[in-house]
């Protein structure tokens, strides 16, 4: 039987399981908030190290702060971050896995995870977490951050020599470029790489556009009109990028190769046949010095009816053609024209592959072979 | 022989606190005079609510006890992993003196094992533990941990849980029974908030302290363990002990490598065991004014250690965490778990109050994870997880070092919230308790209470004791068994070859009695040779035995019945054998003397 002591003291356990509750929870309050500054400190002097490049100290202070806030994503975040400067992959693996389980629409967590599996070389799941980052959650400036993320995902699919696949995320990155003279041309370079010359010229034109003094642009547009066979508009370009820099060798060399197919081709519009006849001419002697220059540095003795090899079948059409190429027979047959063009161009090759790099109008002949039908057209 | 309680910290005696007792008697007048209404809960009732409040407030003492332990470390030795190495050479040193001087002059009950002391209050004290031990051990412990030493808050918490449950069960004037039950409620109820894993608390009472399924006490064990983990969530939040990597088997052939792990697991525990006996008697065998300094030299020696090794100080949770994410190389896994064995080593032997849980835990973990790293180095294309590994190795410590094998298991599976796991911690755990159970027959508990000088029960040797069964004491059925169809004549006829007295007889409904001959020779002479037995005999039923049951079963069934029948569970005319109280007797001593001659060496039993 039950005593009155016996339920009175019930009572009163339940009644000091109250107050101790009311006490320990306002204990617990400030062990949170002494915790949650703890972490906090520890976690700027993490951030302060890992700005400064110092990831092993930066890890160090964010495995401080995290005892301090074990479940802190953004401390989390952070050490995942200078786990990979520090290159302590696996760990910050685990890390950005445990984070992406409980928030897997995260940006940040997905572009980081995409970073260590395009370290790893695995492509299709790199592919996904950056597309996980582009549509994920960002806080703050969510588009520039999405835009980033797309230009690094175009990036590591050049790298990896994923060249459409590229330039579908390259083609979607321009649709939702901002009016950036920077951006467009680090696109317009992108493209270029993926060899869609004509996207990446529209890049960088309207980069020239916004800042006609953008670095790179003038040069990157001269590139791309240059490999579209423009070389009237390459050459403008190029000169624009030495204007800009004059120790732009590269864009130096193909301002020369452009000028002088544009002086040389014979198959360039509105010109006289006259001017036509005047440049085969001048193409086919052109090619046949640097034959024979070449000829002679690699000791093949051209007049020789013993000598036998490309440069004696060259030569010997070469022969056949000679007498044909006058102005008269230019002017009278059209068709001439196009079949000295060839021989031109069998010329050239053949001189290019057994001496290597031709000199500049050597190359502009070749240019001028090799682009005829787009220079015709 | 020495009187235990005189010479046995780890055991409690009835305290005293005037001051205390005092308000208390004054507080309990004023509420006897209180109107109070009458709550109609029979004692069963009353013990399950119990259960529950004893849970809610072990739940808040843990909580209590966490921050505390936190915080202390904060204070005393700063908020850095790493800290400076002046402090590491004079905090743990000055804390180890004012924890000594705290357990000599003001708690003396607070040295030693948690889980024995319990046990000494199942077992000796009828559920008694003094309040003053739940704060003496509070204190102590959490200026102890938090300076560095190398223990953990489990065990503390077990006991204080325990010593919460003993405080209420008294005052509430349950039976004599129940106060003695109550105890390891309070001790579930503690290791599960200190663990976060209530399955395993449960578990580990039943298989460490209770050591039995009872029905009386599971349900209250479990109610309390489930009451303090959710006011551990409530406070502190319902993340587990340690974030766990995900884990799967690669491939079959990676069990070899667990296997492994059990046997590396399996000596090292020996050799921990070894190492934390012999400390702890020599430490025991110094003068006495050494008990005033041996907590601040482990202190100082820990200390030392945590100038290059700063994981090994305090419970270790945090870098258990990091070794569960391959955060070490297995070298670096190998120095922490050898300095980690000799920094609890020192610290339990030198009588600073605090677990050997957390440590075991960080033990396990970071042999664990060494044999993931090795593995990785030479069997690279297997691709399990360091981490795994880790996991693995805290069950196979556990098992080994605290021969817990069932809670071993559950306790990685609990941790892990992953199944799969299963069969690696089954291997492994199999393994290092059976090396663990070959070499060093004396569990650790069972050990630190013999060399306390107490004979508490071991739950071990309970489960390993092989029980006698009632097919070990019968002999071969009689050879004249008679029927309950055959007359009286017959059956006198069929006896009166034989010197035998005592004759069974069976029925057709498998029921048994039983004559004698001078039964038969009354029947006789009354007339009534031409009755069959059944109807000729009014002798009771005789009660009966199955081969495979308890000896004990026979014992308390026999009575004054010179024998009785054994019989087949499905055909209960089918006499396997007979049983007699000679019988019976015989086999308990047969038993007795095969124990004496084949008892164990000892091992390193002091």
């Amino acid at each position: 039987m039950w005593s009155l002591e016996r339920e009175t003291l019930v009572l009163f356990s339940i009644v000091l399981l109250v107050v101790f509750f009311v006490i320990t929870g306002f204990t617990v309050k400030r062990y949170h908030a002494a915790q949650a500054a703890l972490g906090g400190r520890w976690y700027q002097r993490g951030d302060a190290a890992l700005q400064a490049n110092r990831p092993e100290e930066a890890v160090n202070d964010f495995h401080t702060a995290l005892i301090y806030a074990r479940d802190n994503a953004t401390y989390q975040m952070r050490l995942a971050e200078a786990l990979v400067k520090a290159n302590h992959r696996a760990e910050a693996e685990v890390y950005l896995r445990s984070l992406w389980v409980r928030q897997p629409g995260d940006g940040n967590v997905n572009l980081q995870l995409a970073r260590l599996s395009a370290n790893a070389h695995n492509v299709p799941e790199a592919i996904r977490y950056y597309h996980n980052a582009i549509f994920g959650v960002w806080q703050g400036n969510p588009e520039t951050h999405r835009r980033q993320v797309r230009i690094e995902l175009c990036k590591f699919l050049l790298g990896e020599g994923e060249r459409n696949a590229a330039e579908s995320e390259l083609i979607a990155l321009q649709a939702e470029l901002p009016p950036e003279a920077g951006l467009h041309t680090q696109v317009g370079l992108m493209f270029a790489q993926v060899e869609d010359y004509r996207r990446a010229l529209q890049e960088f034109q309207q980069a020239l556009k916004l800042n006609p003094k953008q670095s790179g642009a003038s040069a990157g547009a001269g590139k791309a009109a240059y490999q579209l066979a423009d070389y009237a508009q390459a050459r403008r370009y190029f000169q624009r990028a030495l204007d800009i820099d004059p120790k732009d060798q590269e864009a130096a060399k193909k301002l020369e190769i452009s000028r002088l197919v544009l002086e040389l081709d014979p198959f360039q519009r509105r010109l006289s046949q006259n001017e036509r006849g005047r440049r085969t001419i001048a193409a086919f002697q052109q090619a046949l010095s640097r034959l024979k220059q070449c000829a002679q540095s690699r000791g093949v003795n051209l007049q020789s009816q013993q000598e036998s090899g490309p440069f004696a079948s060259i030569y010997s059409s070469v022969k056949n053609m000679q007498p044909k190429v006058t102005r008269a027979n230019l002017q009278r047959d059209p068709d001439l024209i196009t079949n000295v063009m060839d021989l031109v161009m069998q010329m050239e090759e053949t001189a290019q592959q057994a001496c290597g790099t031709p000199p500049p109008p050597d190359q502009a002949l070749l240019m001028i072979s090799h682009t005829r039908g787009v220079t015709e057209r | 022989m020495t009187d235990p309680v005189a010479t046995n910290p780890d055991i409690a005696e009835p305290p005293s606190i005037p001051i205390l007792h005092k308000n208390w008697s004054r507080v309990r007048e004023r509420l006897k005079n209180m109107h109070t209404p009458r709550l109609f809960l029979h004692e069963e009732g009353l013990f399950l609510l119990l259960a529950v409040i004893i849970g809610l407030f072990s739940g808040l003492a843990v909580v209590c006890f966490q921050i505390s332990i936190d915080w202390t470390r904060i204070k005393l030795l700063g908020s850095s992993l790493a800290p400076s190495p002046l402090r590491l050479i004079l905090i743990p040193a000055l804390a180890g003196l004012a924890v000594a001087a705290l357990v000599i002059f003001i708690f003396p009950r607070v040295r030693g094992s948690g889980v024995n002391q319990t046990k000494a209050a199942v077992y000796i004290y009828d559920g008694y533990i003094p309040f003053s031990t739940v704060i003496g051990k509070f204190l102590t412990c959490a200026l102890a941990i938090g300076s560095g030493q190398s223990l953990g808050p489990e065990d503390p918490s077990l006991q204080m849980g325990a010593g919460i449950a003993s405080a209420l069960g008294r005052r509430l004037h349950l039976s004599r029974e129940k106060v003695r039950l109550i105890a390891p409620v309070g001790a579930a109820a503690g290791l599960a908030a200190a663990f976060n894993a209530p399955i395993s608390a449960v578990l580990f009472v039943i298989e460490e302290v209770i050591g039995k399924w009872s029905s009386g006490v599971l349900g209250a064990v479990i109610l309390s363990a489930v009451s303090s983990v959710t006011v551990l969530h409530l406070f502190l939040g319902e993340d587990p002990l340690f974030r766990v990597p995900p884990f799967h088997l690669v491939h079959p052939s990676e069990l070899l490598s667990y296997a492994a792990l059990g046997v590396i697991g399996g000596f090292a525990s020996l050799a921990f065991v070894r190492l934390v006996s012999y400390l702890r008697l020599r430490s025991k065998a110094m003068p006495k004014w050494t008990l005033y300094v041996q907590p601040a030299a482990a202190g100082l020696l820990i200390g030392v250690m945590g100038i290059w090794t700063p994981q090994v100080m305090g419970a270790g949770y945090d870098i258990i965490d990091q070794a569960l994410h391959d955060q070490f190389t297995w070298k670096l896994l190998v120095l922490l778990a050898v300095f980690k064995i000799l920094a609890t080593s020192f610290s339990f032997s030198s009588g600073a109050p605090g677990g050997m849980f957390a440590p075991t835990l960080f033990v396990g973990a970071m042999i664990g994870g060494a044999v993931g790293g090795v593995e990785h180095i030479f069997f690279p294309h297997l691709g399990g997880t360091v981490g795994g590994f880790a996991l693995v190795g805290m069950g196979v410590l556990f098992a080994g070092f605290l021969r817990v094998p069932m809670t071993s298991v559950f306790m990685v599976m609990e941790l892990s919230g992953n199944y799969s796991i299963i069969l690696p911690v089954m291997i492994s755990n199999t393994i290092a308790y059976l090396i663990s159970l070959k070499y060093q027959p004396v569990s650790l508990f069972d050990m630190f209470s013999r060399q306390d000088g107490t004979d508490l029960p071991s739950m071990e040797e309970q489960r390993e004791r092989s029980t006698l069964l009632v097919e070990d004491a019968m002999r071969p059925p009689a050879e004249i068994v008679l029927r309950a169809e055959d007359t009286v004549a017959d059956a006198s006829r069929r006896v009166s070859a034989t010197t035998l007295e005592f004759f069974l007889v069976s029925h057709r409904n498998g029921d048994w009695t039983s004559v004698t001959k001078e039964d038969l020779r009354r029947l006789a002479k009354e007339g009534k040779g031409t009755l069959p037995l059944a109807r000729a005999l009014s002798s009771p039923l005789l009660p009966w035995l199955h081969p495979d049951q308890p000896l004990d079963v026979a014992l308390r069934q026999i009575g004054e019945w010179p024998l009785l029948p054994v019989i087949h569970r499905a055909d209960f005319n089918n006499l396997q054998g007979i049983i007699s109280i000679a019988d019976i007797l015989a086999a308990y001593g047969a038993a007795s003397d095969e124990e004496e001659h084949g008892k164990p060496g000892g091992g390193s039993e002091p």
